[in-house]
């Protein structure tokens, strides 16, 4: 069988379900945020109105189209007309929809709008569109067009053109929307080399975070003698508030697939592995089936598309631990040992799976590169900067309008995407009472956003307002952090920056494997002095103290994790102090940090309805019906029960009035011995984590020594069985240790 | 907890391992599913899987440990896991995470005394756009209201009363 003689009939059977002559086409967006907004109730409710009113009509499953924020989305296409799209779909709707469609109509309740590539003859696709839009006359003929929404009007999907339109696993739909054109090519009609030579050409960057060329970490692969080489998508999408390698894997799984075999072909590896989260249990099912359907149909497997050559996946189910993310700590956690970082040199490339040479890439980078091979390399960096060539997908969330997953050119504005297509919401902020003090509204009057955090735990927490930041590798270094997976947080003024620099800080120090002093002991340092300006127990030398060890932080780590993990420490200090000296002066200004704001009813505005006090979890309420009611503040947990409840302005929260702040430099030396909260000791064990022990107890055979415990609560541990002990107390542990640690672990825990 | 049958759990693994041969990295996944039979994993399931496979026992024990979904300990029947990611954080998790709390009288990471929930806060599900978010037995709900948590809680709620 020859490659077109298997792609032929598939592509021609999905071009059928895609674009059907006489059936109508129902999609429902299964992804997991459609799902979480109800849309398993809608794709039922659609079939039995369907099945009930004898409608001649296919109700397909689909992924994420992107737009998160209009969930469940539903799109219906009548032969011959174009395709309309539903928004905010209940069953109401579903029941409007599928009456109208009885009588072959559109229906118009919660339409968005209409997509017009279906309809266009020569099924032109999403580029076209938005060109099509730039040109003013065709506007008449498109009415209702949605490409003209300000969320897709900046958009440029390319990588993201099939999601929430095709059925994520069916190999038929995925050929006839043009796939696995490109694995053809790669098996027939190029070589390996000219394969690197394209993707070196197009400047592909890695988009797992720090924007490696990727050619170049295939070219290190191929240079290496060993035969037995693997590749690897890192899909352990670890960066908690981002989520585009999910919508990636659950609505065209097909693509990264085809990405992974090309790769696998240009570096000459015959298996490849990816490694994804548990919490992606949709990702997880869809790339599973589409695994299955791409072997059945010979595209993956003992004999690709009739080539002889051999090609397998295996998907690898993570169980949450963020520091697999990095790929040494993957490596290892792949071939059964505690997901450590490697020491680098040696890189994968060199030495990675089973000390194989390995291509190790994120999901979205080597999902990018069917169209390289495709297409070319020209037409990839026909836009992007010339640095960052081609696009992003970048995922939205926090006080947005529009929260969901966009792709767009590298170098776009922040601006655009946060002001065009994200769009802040407006937030119910009617009964909280900000600081009077101008000095920490001044500059977040024009919009409702304070900040807006890119990168995660890696990356830097920004002022809206930051002129000209740019979307791409070199602009967000340049503002203190890095692209990191592409997550995107608009912090509303119900955040608190502070808070947000605690949550990444104690995020990083927990997932911290505990070996360099830096990332164990002075990030854990960090994270409890902002943890107490948080909690009022501040004091005016914690920033300096701050700054010095955002300093040293990156300086004592070996991996990626230490190396950026004070990013969100530094851009605060940088552009968020007067929100830190508030905290230092006793008030949250965003009404965050419990312990600096209180409640309180406002005796004028309350006509004592009773509607607070059932809600209250702690009887902190007092009063009786008709009159103002009071808040004991000694009961009051602040879990911001009532105040949701109050239909008036008077149950109300305010910030701590601002006071002196504590002491002056050093006061925190000073007290630290009365003060309550003491700075973590540093650990005294004198274990250097070298590994020794473990290696010794190994080959006398016992090896039951191992580690437990993340970032502090590293220790050395030895495995029992039924409370029995396996230590054959043969000394060789003791005897290789350097540094005597043996003994003073395990006789300090045995008294 | 309900003492384990050790045969049972012998051919469990062995045909465990034997559905997995295959697998070039087999552990994660075989570690995952003894995890979803028993609700946690046994020492004894270690043990027993170091003397099956080339995993070492200590390998096996620091892999366990390295996980936050892996326990020793047995987890509730029902698993409630409400998302403290950066865009639920954003959005007010830690209240949502203090009233589930409330209403189940158990504090977050821990498990009832009856054995029927488990609460655990987790980063991420990947619906950050529906912020805040919590997922009870694999089902996840969306644009969590501190005043509707009850109707969230409520198919626990009648389950445990029938
Ligand atoms: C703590 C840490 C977490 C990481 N998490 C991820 C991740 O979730 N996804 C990812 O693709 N890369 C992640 N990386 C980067 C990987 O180590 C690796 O550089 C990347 O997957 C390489 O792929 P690329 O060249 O396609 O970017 C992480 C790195 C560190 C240090
Ligand atoms: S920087 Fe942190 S996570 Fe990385 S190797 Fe060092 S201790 Fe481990
Ligand atoms: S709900 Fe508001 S108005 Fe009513 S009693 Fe409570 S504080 Fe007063
Ligand atoms: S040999 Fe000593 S220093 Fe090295 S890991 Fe073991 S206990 Fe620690
Ligand atoms: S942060 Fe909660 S789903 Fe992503």
């Amino acid at each position: 069988m020859s490659a077109s003689d298997i792609l032929a009939p598939l592509r021609e059977r999905g071009w059928e379900r895609l674009y059907p002559d006489e059936r109508i086409r129902i999609t429902v967006g299964l992804g997991t945020c459609g799902i979480s907004a109800g849309a398993q109730t809608v794709f039922e409710r659609l079939s039995a109105r369907v099945e009930e009113l004898d409608i001649d009509a296919d109700i397909v499953p689909v992924g994420c189209a992107g737009m998160c924020y209009a969930e469940p989305l539903v799109t219906v296409s009548i032969p011959g007309w174009p395709r309309a799209v539903y928004e905010n779909v209940d069953e109401q709707t579903c029941d409007a929809i599928t009456k109208a469609l009885a009588r072959s109509r559109y229906a118009k309740n919660n339409r968005m709008g209409f997509v017009y590539r279906d309809w266009l003859e020569d099924f032109g696709t999403w580029i076209d569109l938005i060109e099509m839009d730039g040109e003013e006359d065709e506007e008449e003929t498109c009415p209702d067009d949605i490409a003209r929404l300000p969320f897709l009007r900046s958009q440029e999907k390319r990588l993201s053109a099939s999601w929430g339109r095709i059925t994520p696993w069916s190999v038929e739909e995925y050929v006839a929307e043009g796939g696995y054109a490109a694995l053809a090519k790669a098996l027939f009609e190029l070589g390996p080399r000219d394969m690197i030579d394209e993707v070196i050409a197009s400047g592909l960057r890695g988009r797992g975070g720090a924007g490696f060329p990727t050619g170049d970490k295939w070219q290190a692969v191929t240079l290496e003698e060993d035969e037995t080489r693997y590749v690897i998508a890192n899909a352990d999408e670890g960066d908690p508030g981002a989520y585009m390698d999910r919508g990636l894997m659950e609505s065209d799984p097909h693509r990264l697939i085809e990405g992974m075999a090309i790769a696998a072909r240009a570096i000459g590896a015959h298996y490849g592995f990816v490694f994804t989260r548990a919490e992606y249990p949709g990702a997880i099912r869809s790339i599973e089936r589409a695994l299955a359907e791409a072997r059945e149909h010979g595209i993956i497997g003992k004999d690709v598309l009739g080539s002889g050559w051999s090609f397998d996946i295996e998907v690898v189910q993570s169980a949450g631990a963020y520091i697999c993310g990095e790929e040494g700590a993957m490596l290892e956690a792949l071939e059964g040992k505690r997901p450590d970082p490697r020491p680098k040199p040696p890189n994968p490339a060199h030495a990675g799976f089973e000390g194989h040479p390995t291509g190790l890439n994120n999901v979205e980078t080597l999902a990018i590169v069917p169209s390289i091979i495709l297409h070319g390399a020209e037409h990839f960096r026909s836009c992007g900067t010339k640095e960052s060539p081609g696009t992003k997908v970048f995922s939205l969330a926090g006080t947005i309008k529009h929260a969901g997953l966009i792709e767009v050119p590298m170098g776009t504005p922040l601006s655009t995407v946060v002001e065009d297509i994200a769009q802040i919401a407006k937030e119910n902020l009617h009964n909280i009472v900000f600081p009077e003090d101008s000095n920490f509204s001044e500059d977040r009057d024009a919009s409702d956003g304070i900040a807006v955090q890119v990168g995660g735990p890696s990356g830097a927490i920004l002022p809206l307002t930051l002129d000209g930041l740019t979307l791409d590798y070199e602009g967000l270094v340049d503002a203190g952090g890095i692209m990191g997976s592409g997550g995107i947080v608009v912090l509303g003024r119900r955040a608190c920056v502070v808070d947000t620099i605690r949550y990444f800080l104690e995020f990083s120090a927990r997932s911290s494997c505990g070996r360099c002093f830096a990332c164990r002991e002075l990030l854990a340092q960090a994270a409890q002095i902002v943890g107490d300006i948080c909690a009022g127990k501040g004091y005016e030398s914690d920033l300096a103290q701050l700054e010095e060890l955002a300093k040293r932080i990156p300086r004592g780590s070996k991996c990626g994790l230490g190396k950026m993990a004070a990013n969100p420490l530094t851009s605060g200090l940088r552009y968020f102090r007067d929100d830190f000296e508030a905290h230092l002066h006793g008030s949250c200004p965003h009404l965050v940090c419990k312990e600096l704001m209180h409640f309180e009813v406002v005796a004028k505005a309350c006509p004592g309805c009773l509607c607070c006090l059932p809600s209250c979890p702690t009887g902190a309420i007092k009063g009786s019906f008709g009159k103002p009611f009071v808040i004991d503040q000694e009961k009051c947990t602040k879990c911001w029960m009532c105040v949701s409840m109050c239909p008036y302005p008077a149950l109300m929260a305010f910030p701590e009035p601002a006071m002196q702040s504590h002491g002056s430099a050093d006061a925190r030396q000073e007290d630290t011995p009365t003060c309550e909260s003491q700075l973590p000791e540093p650990s005294v064990d004198p274990c250097i984590y070298c590994n020794r022990c473990i290696d010794a107890c190994r080959h006398e055979g016992a090896d039951i020594l191992y580690f437990e415990g993340r970032g502090r609560d590293r220790t050395l541990k030895k495995a029992t069985f039924d409370g029995e002990e396996l230590c054959m107390h043969c000394g060789a542990c003791e005897r290789v240790c350097p540094t005597n640690a043996i003994e003073a672990i395990f006789r300090e825990r045995s008294t | 907890m309900a003492a384990i049958d050790s045969q049972e759990l012998h051919d469990f693994l062995e045909k465990l391992v034997q559905d997995y041969e295959a697998m070039k990295s087999p552990i994660l996944t075989m570690l995952n599913r003894i995890q979803e039979r028993y609700r946690y994993i046994p020492v004894e399931a270690l043990y027993e899987l170091s003397q099956m496979t080339s995993y070492s026992f200590g390998d096996l024990n620091a892999l366990v440990s390295s996980f936050e979904d892996l326990t020793t300990e047995p987890v509730g029947e029902h698993l409630i896991l409400v998302c403290d990611g950066t865009a639920c954080h954003a959005v007010g998790s830690v209240d949502v995470i203090k009233a589930v709390e409330d209403e189940l009288g158990i504090r977050c990471g821990t498990t009832s005394e009856d054995g029927k929930y488990t609460l655990k806060s987790v980063y991420c599900v990947g619906a950050c756009s529906l912020a805040p978010i919590a997922m009870i037995d694999g089902v996840s709900f969306g644009r969590i209201k501190l005043t509707k948590l009850d109707d969230m809680l409520a198919s626990l709620r009648t389950e445990a009363a029938s």
